[in-house]
């Protein structure tokens, strides 16, 4: 029987139907207790990535100022697109070309990227919109879902110097960058490219705050998470005190305009860059906002290398610059004493090879005025007796042949040579004593670049004490406004005082009766060498070092001009007009010029220095 | 004292109804006022108070005149259902809503009610004649009749309810339990066999055991494997060879939503973040970021659960279901202890009513069944619904007034 009225509500039914039931009511608490207890902490987050966006606050990057406390960095706002790829509708891709006059392929470009790197997040797509483009998009704001724009900050260089090689320019980080870093970087943010900008990154760049925005399903802000509470405000980043004097920097800049190579002056009491400049140079305005691919193709295609920088990454012989370090070598090592006298002929052979001198025969002469007069065969017949690897140790402990240690990135070893050295180019056994003998003057295998001379130079300076040169002095930390000094090291030469002495009297001889009588200054007592790096390529170029005051020098400068001749003619008179600067200060160098009136307004309006014209008649 | 002896109230009933619907108007008002339908909430508290007016007046109704008045509602009822195919508004692709002036409402949510109502009213009038038999067809036939209307809305959401319900129904009234099963199992097979075949298997076994120990005929012993194995396999040939790809990618939606997070599988993620974003404690009134920020579409109606889960937590949401198991426990209760016919068979059919709202729809909020539009009783919003589970509540409490007084 299937069917009988009499089992109707039975028992039987009953317990069936509560078994029933109670079953189900099972299976959905367990549901409910697997999606709210045990998976409840990941489903938390999945809601959060929801409603919740993330919305990074740009922290202020860090200023700079000289050592005079002269503001020569600092940053301004500018207005930047983001959007966020989840909530971007691409039928908007007109309007938005439209408002920014921008190419629809290139748009569409942009927001593919930003939506590999991340859906969710807003990216930077354009930097830089104008503040009319902004108004715009704001009324279309109801039609572009996850278009939004942020306030960024832009480099702003207010002072006289242009300081490219040194500031360095900013750029947008790169996909590494951004995996290294994750927790620092996102796509779109802006970071330091080259030079302090670079090197202090991390100094610079602050930590960015975090802003949370409820978003709805839609993807338009409706509020914002937990009454703000939960937002981060972003730390600024600390400022730099720099040793470069904005004064000294900018006219050296003014002074080099036209020219192709470095100059560099140093404290020598403590290692101070004073001045870096490598020219030619470039507008760093040019990159601080929207870095277009255009203005950098021009950059990085010039034939002049703008970008590289010559005062740090160049590596040519020093000339005869080189000459007080051979001195002072063949001094500490023995091989001559103050009084020994070694004869000139105007030509000193070598085997049957023969090494000219200049200025014909100079006769016989001791250290001193061998330095005085830059005599070509007594530094020759000093290499002969120098062993090498001691000259490429003293070399090292002179700032050369290594990098300086410097605080931006781009530098290069220099080249002192060690037995090691020739063995490994040329092969043990494949060189001889003559291939050296050159290397007495600074010529043939020995490289050093306009900051390693000035190195040495300051040295030379100081009486025998290697300061690491350095743009820092000390930091300035916002959060607990303390400053911090940046340490430096220092370390002495293995040149005994006597003997620096001896040679520091040669570079004085060299400015008061030599070859560059044209550096002495009313006043302020100058040392120096001139040098010419001979170059198998064109032109020689031109060197020059010095130091000053005599007694208690407070500046050394190198200065290098490729290309340009003899140093006494292209480089020494850049030299000394930085001292002129730095010892009488910015309103003689002004009265100067009116009494010379060799400011020149070209047609174009550039300022062309024709100084160091004239001046090359007058020396 | 004297007027509650006159008219006894079941408070078992009438506090847990009161609770669902305190739940419900609290979630609406919490998912809708600050949006775009925020009238909404205003409209639920008219529907709540118009369905409270409804239940009271049916409380006061004598139970043989709803043995009467079964007819007519019945009547009326498959005249609306006739009317909304005719002249109804389309809504979301069925054709469900009558308007009348502003107000609409769904025919087919009231048919819920009638058809219960005639359905216990028909079998507990004595009628000579006609075998039991029969009498049980011509009573299934009043309570599927609707269900072809319907489903040419269609509504299959709503014509599912009817036929769950019919199954149970049927057993309580005194089928068989080894044909109820047999009558059963093969739909079951087919559903299992289309979540997991292991479960399928499992469940073929499972069912062999109860035959056996039920000491059927080997007749019926090899109808049912027959059946059942034809039903699963075939339901597994028919996804593998005969839908296809696009069709076949629908039903793997609904067993990993994930496969289309955007697209159809999105309702259904949304809803699993709601509940389980929730936690243990919730996230608190008008605080919950799934409601407030629209992530669910029209979570006011038959996702109203995940407000209520998101905002209330675990706790909540137990709070929740166990009324309802306090009201469906109360309801078997009666149905089992009052001998008149009409009561328990009403009773049941609410129960089974409520029952299956209540499995069908939380099971889908929560990602246990296909997505299935019925609201949770006293909770979604929805006048016809509200409506209707009111005019049951009323009907149940008069039944429970009037339990002693008659037998019929």
């Amino acid at each position: 029987m299937i069917y009988n009225p009499n089992w109707f509500g039975n028992l039987f039914r009953q317990q069936s139907l509560t078994i029933l039931g109670s079953f189900l009511f099972l299976v959905i608490i367990s549901r409910l207790f697997y999606l709210q207890i045990i998976k409840s902490e990941s489903l938390l987050v999945e809601s959060k990535k929801n409603a919740i966006r993330d919305v990074p606050i740009i922290p202020i990057r860090g200023n700079m100022f000289d050592r005079n406390g002269v503001l020569v960095v600092d940053s301004y706002p500018y207005y930047s697109l983001t959007v966020t790829p989840k909530d971007y509708n691409h039928d908007a891709d007109e309007l938005v070309s439209d408002l920014l006059n921008i190419d629809t392929l290139l748009l569409k470009k942009k927001i593919l990227d930003a939506k590999r790197y991340s859906p969710f997040v807003p990216s930077v797509i354009f930097r830089d919109i104008s503040f009319s483009q902004m108004v715009s998009l704001e009324e279309y704001g109801f039609k572009l879902s996850g278009i939004n724009y942020r306030v960024e900050t832009k480099r702003n260089y207010p002072a006289q110097m242009k300081g490219t090689h040194i500031f360095g320019y900013l750029s947008e980080v790169n996909p590494k960058m951004i995996e290294k870093q994750p927790e620092v970087y996102n796509l779109g943010d802006i970071t330091g490219g080259s030079g302090l900008e670079k090197f202090y990154e991390n100094t610079l760049r602050g930590i960015k705050g975090h802003e949370f925005w409820l978003v709805n399903a839609t993807g338009q802000l409706t509020g914002s998470w937990e009454n703000e509470e939960k937002n981060i405000p972003a730390l600024n980043g600390d400022d730099l005190y720099l040793t470069i004097d904005d004064g000294l920097q900018g006219y050296t800049e003014k002074m080099m305009v036209g020219k192709t190579g470095g100059a560099v002056a140093i404290d020598p009491r403590n290692g101070e860059i004073l001045a870096l400049v490598s020219k030619p140079d470039f507008d760093l305005n040019a990159l601080s906002g929207v870095k277009s691919s255009s203005i950098w193709r021009d950059l990085v295609n010039d034939p002049t290398k703008p970008l590289f920088n010559r005062a740090t990454l160049t590596r040519y012989p020093p000339g005869s610059t080189f000459k007080p370090f051979v001195a002072a070598v063949a001094l500490q090592e023995g091989v001559i004493t103050e009084d020994t006298k070694l004869v000139c002929n105007g030509i000193y052979y070598f085997g049957n090879r023969g090494f000219k001198c200049h200025g014909g025969r100079h006769g016989a002469l001791d250290v001193r005025t061998a330095i005085q007069r830059s005599c070509n065969s007594f530094f020759y017949q000093l290499m002969t007796k120098i062993n090498l690897d001691k000259l490429h140790n003293y070399g090292m402990e002179f700032g050369m042949g290594q990098t300086t240690g410097i605080d931006i990135y781009e530098q290069r070893n220099g080249l002192i040579p060690s037995t090691e050295y020739y063995d490994r180019v040329y092969g043990k056994r494949g060189w001889t004593k003559g291939f050296l003998i050159s290397l007495g003057i600074g010529q043939g295998e020995v490289g050093v670049s306009p900051i390693q001379s000035a190195a040495y130079a300051s040295v030379m300076a100081n009486g025998g004490i290697l300061h690491q040169p350095h743009f820092v002095r000390r930091i300035y930390h916002k959060q607990t406004g303390t400053f911090e000094d940046m340490p430096i090291s220092s370390k002495p030469v293995s040149v005994s005082a006597k003997n620096m002495a001896i040679v520091r009297e040669g570079m004085r001889r060299v400015v008061q009766a030599g070859t560059a009588v044209s550096a002495a200054l009313p006043d302020v007592e100058v040392s120096g060498k001139t040098g010419t790096a001979q170059n198998p390529h064109g032109k020689d170029h031109a060197w020059f070092i010095c130091f000053a005051p005599y007694d208690n020098p407070e500046i050394a400068i190198s200065v290098m001009i490729e290309n340009a001749g003899f140093g006494a003619v292209a480089a020494l008179p850049i030299a000394r007009q930085m001292m002129k600067y730095h010892f009488y200060g910015r309103n003689f160098i002004l009265d100067e010029e009116m009494k010379m009136g060799v400011m020149v307004l070209s047609g174009t309006g550039d300022v062309i220095m024709s100084r160091s014209d004239s001046l090359r008649v007058a020396d | 004292m004297k007027l509650t002896k006159r008219f006894p109230i079941d408070w078992v009933i009438v506090v847990p109804v009161l609770i669902l619907i305190s739940f419900g108007t609290l979630a609406i008002y919490s998912s809708t006022i600050n949006s775009e339908v925020s009238e909404n909430f205003y409209r639920q508290v008219m529907w709540v108070f118009i369905s409270i007016a409804l239940a009271v007046s049916l409380y006061f109704i004598n139970l043989k005149t709803f043995q009467i008045l079964a007819i007519l509602l019945y009547a009326i009822s498959i005249v609306l259902l006739v009317a909304v195919l005719l002249v109804g508004k389309e809504v979301y692709g069925s054709k469900s809503w009558l308007f009348i002036g502003p107000i609409g409402i769904q025919p087919s949510e009231l048919t819920k009610y009638t058809a219960i109502l005639m359905v216990a009213s028909y079998l507990s009038i004595q009628k000579s004649g006609r075998s039991a038999t029969i009498q049980l067809f011509i009573a299934m036939a009043f309570l599927l009749f609707p269900v072809g209307l319907i489903l040419m809305q269609p509504d299959t959401g709503t014509a599912l309810v009817f036929i769950g319900m019919s199954v149970p129904l049927l057993f309580w009234l005194g089928l068989d339990d080894l044909f109820t099963f047999m009558l059963v199992s093969p739909i079951l097979s087919a559903a299992l066999a289309f979540f997991n075949f292991y479960l399928f298997i499992g469940f073929v076994i499972l069912g062999i055991f109860f035959i056996f120990y039920r000491r059927s005929s080997l007749l019926k012993a090899f109808y049912y494997i027959t059946t059942n194995i034809a039903a699963g396999f075939g339901t597994v040939f028919f996804i593998q060879q005969v839908l296809l790809p696009h069709q076949r990618k629908r039903l793997e939606i609904l067993m990993d939503p994930f496969i289309d997070p955007k697209g159809a599988g999105y309702n259904v993620i949304q809803s699993e973040v709601a509940i389980g974003s929730g936690g243990l404690v919730g996230k608190g009134f008008m605080h919950g970021t799934q409601t407030q920020l629209g992530f669910l579409p029209k979570q006011w109606t038959d996702f109203i659960f995940c407000v209520i889960s998101e905002e209330y937590g675990f706790v909540g949401s137990m709070i929740l279901i166990l009324t309802f198991a306090v009201l469906m426990w109360r309801l078997l209760n009666l149905a089992s202890r009052i001998k008149q016919r009409f009561a328990s068979i009403f009773l049941m059919g609410m129960l089974l009513v409520i029952s299956i709202h209540l499995f069908i729809n939380l099971g889908m909020t929560m990602g246990l069944l296909p997505i299935i539009g019925i609201p949770l009783p006293f909770v979604s919003y929805g006048g016809s619904s509200m409506l209707t589970f009111m005019a049951f509540t009323g009907t149940a409490l008069a039944i429970y007034a009037q339990r002693k007084e008659e037998n019929l």
